[in-house]
């Protein structure tokens, strides 16, 4: 609009102007006279303006379109000049930088392949893979043995031991030892398997406390013994059952026939040991003793009974040499009378000097002894399963 | 064969420059030929009178256009456009001199007799005019001088001058009406002489 009046007012004299125009031309003009000095005005800007404009030279606009006629810029051109200077035009093909380096590359390899420089490194290198695996072999021995100790502390805390302090300092020490090198290990086994047999196996398994020891049992651990986890060793039934009917009551009755079966089964197989087919922890001619013993302690004709009334329980245990009554008392959580019936067939037969007598004699008193901790097992209240106890326990006698 | 020539003339800038972003340089050569002067006087003006510079800078401006045309937003005005990518040239560059506040560089300096013969008095009074609106266009504040400098100087009209300013053309509108009346009421001194 602006620009319309300003055209008006450049090409149109005041006489002129229409009814409309001289509206639009009000806003800078109202008479003639400032109609004529506006429009001398901005002719005379329009000249001035005109007379300093300046035209542009030639060479710009050959500037410019040689610019347009240029090829357009990609980036990255150094990538350009490396292969310019690879790719040497005026040189022969011999003499391009590329073909030499190539060359030189070649030769560099071709040498390497040839001397062999460093041909040692490869024996370096599997011997050190190698030292690896050892160790990686170390490691699972530990962890497996680390499980089996777990297990065995588990049981000796179920079920103390009847000897005295300096034994259990021992054992101890043997524990600490079993968890830092492999050597221990040996040693460790030797004294769990000692101590184990005192646990539970008994009047046999304390008839054969010295030679134990001196077995090294290590190298005689078979799979499928450790897997026989509810197959129990008859001299290890008559205790474990005991044992956990103290710790959990969960146990049922009914399993007491079932495990003697399976005892039976167990001292078959232990008879057919004695031909030689297998080897056990124990060394031959012991193993033999210990199995006698187990089967005239324990056989399928032994009987457990479990009464509980109100406040009392009231477990029997009626084996071919003994017959053991015990009382306890839920509400008091105390052993309120326990007795022991006569040994019938056993003293004739297997008990012949008097050292044996004597640990026999010994093995009944921890009986006594286990039985008077039960209040102590409730107590400390470590739910740990019956067939978990009598697998370690199974384990330690074998 | 001369039926099938494009007449490039009759094209709007902008669909000179669609062409042109398509690879057709000959919509190009007629933007150039058509704003070249333009730019140039621009810069001129712009850029304190010196000639070197503004056909630097107008090269520099066309230069962009050929590297980039799709800068140029299709839907925009392209004369607008091209003066605001020459102003925003001139801005930096006033940024570079740190004599932004110049005002003297905003409007083309003197100049001199082509043939160096005695001028006459008409022409006399011709350059004084000229001196004198350099001058009062000197006091004038910057904005209106601006405005009145696009309308008069480079030819745009007020709402090419308000996209090219990026203001509203009501502002563009206002600032050249004050801008012109204070100029004619300074310089009508000189219309008894020159006319």
């Amino acid at each position: 609009m602006n620009g319309n009046v300003e055209d008006i007012i450049k090409n149109k004299q005041f006489f002129e102007l229409t009814q409309e125009e001289l509206k639009l031309v009000g806003e800078y003009v109202q008479t003639e006279e400032e109609f004529d000095e506006m429009k001398w005005f901005l002719l005379n800007v329009g000249e001035a303006f005109a007379a300093d404009k300046v035209e542009a030279s030639a060479d710009l606009k050959s500037r410019v379109m040689d610019r347009l006629a240029e090829p357009k810029r990609e980036k990255g051109i150094w990538l350009n000049s490396v292969g310019a200077f690879l790719w040497t035009k005026e040189k022969q093909f011999y003499q391009q930088p590329v073909f030499q380096m190539g060359l030189a590359a070649l030769l560099i390899v071709g040498f390497i392949f040839v001397s062999d420089p460093f041909g040692g490194m490869e024996n370096e290198a599997d011997l050190a893979q190698n030292l690896e695996t050892e160790q990686d072999d170390t490691i699972e021995i530990k962890s497996s043995k680390e499980q089996e100790v777990s297990m065995d502390s588990v049981s000796s805390k179920l079920v103390p031991s009847r000897d005295d302090n300096d034994q259990s300092l021992a054992l101890e020490q043997d524990r600490e030892g079993e968890l830092s090198n492999l050597e221990d290990f040996e040693t460790t086994s030797d004294s769990r398997f000692y101590r184990s047999n005192e646990l539970v196996g008994g009047v046999s398994a304390n008839l054969e406390d010295q030679k134990l020891e001196e077995e090294d049992i290590s190298g005689d651990m078979d799979v499928d013994e450790l897997e026989m986890v509810d197959e129990v060793a008859p001299g290890t039934y008559s205790w474990t059952i005991e044992e956990n009917e103290k710790k959990e009551k969960n146990v049922e009755v009914q399993n007491a026939p079932e495990q003697v079966e399976k005892v039976a089964g167990i001292t078959a197989k232990k008879e057919s040991r004695k031909k030689g087919k297998d080897k056990g922890f124990l060394g031959k001619k012991n193993r033999e003793q210990a199995e006698n013993k187990i089967s005239t302690d324990v056989s399928s004709d032994d009987k457990y009974a479990r009464n509980e009334s109100d406040n009392q329980v009231t477990e029997t245990i009626n084996t071919n040499s003994a017959t053991t009554v015990t009382n306890f008392d839920l509400n008091n959580q105390q052993t309120i009378a326990e007795k022991e019936g006569p040994m019938e067939s056993y003293d004739a037969e297997e008990i012949t000097d008097e050292s044996d007598k004597t640990k026999f004699a010994e093995s009944s008193t921890s009986k006594d002894a286990i039985g008077n901790k039960r209040d102590d097992a409730k107590t400390t209240s470590i739910s740990i399963g019956a067939s978990k106890e009598l697998s370690s326990l199974f384990f330690t006698v074998k | 064969m001369q039926l099938f020539k494009k007449d490039y003339s009759t094209y709007k800038d902008e669909e000179l420059m669609r062409l042109y972003v398509k690879g057709d340089r000959k919509a190009f050569e007629e933007i150039y030929r058509r704003y070249e002067k333009f730019m140039v006087n621009f810069f001129y003006r712009k850029l304190w009178n010196d000639r070197i510079k503004s056909e630097d800078f107008t090269h520099d401006l066309f230069a962009k256009i050929i590297d980039k045309p799709e800068s140029f937003d299709l839907n925009r005005n392209f004369k607008t456009w091209l003066f605001s990518v020459a102003n925003n040239m001139c801005k930096n560059e006033y940024k570079k001199q740190e004599i932004r506040k110049n005002t003297s560089h905003e409007v083309p300096e003197g100049y001199e007799a082509k043939d160096g013969k005695q001028l006459a008095d008409k022409e006399v009074d011709k350059n004084a005019f000229r001196e004198q609106l350099k001058l009062e266009l000197g006091k004038l504040n910057d904005k209106h001088r601006e405005v009145f400098m696009l309308r008069h100087y480079d030819g745009l009209s007020l709402n090419e001058i308000a996209e090219a300013l990026g203001i509203n053309p009501g502002t563009v509108k206002s600032r050249l009406h004050n801008a012109t009346k204070e100029l004619a009421s300074k310089l009508t001194i000189y219309r008894k002489t020159i006319l």
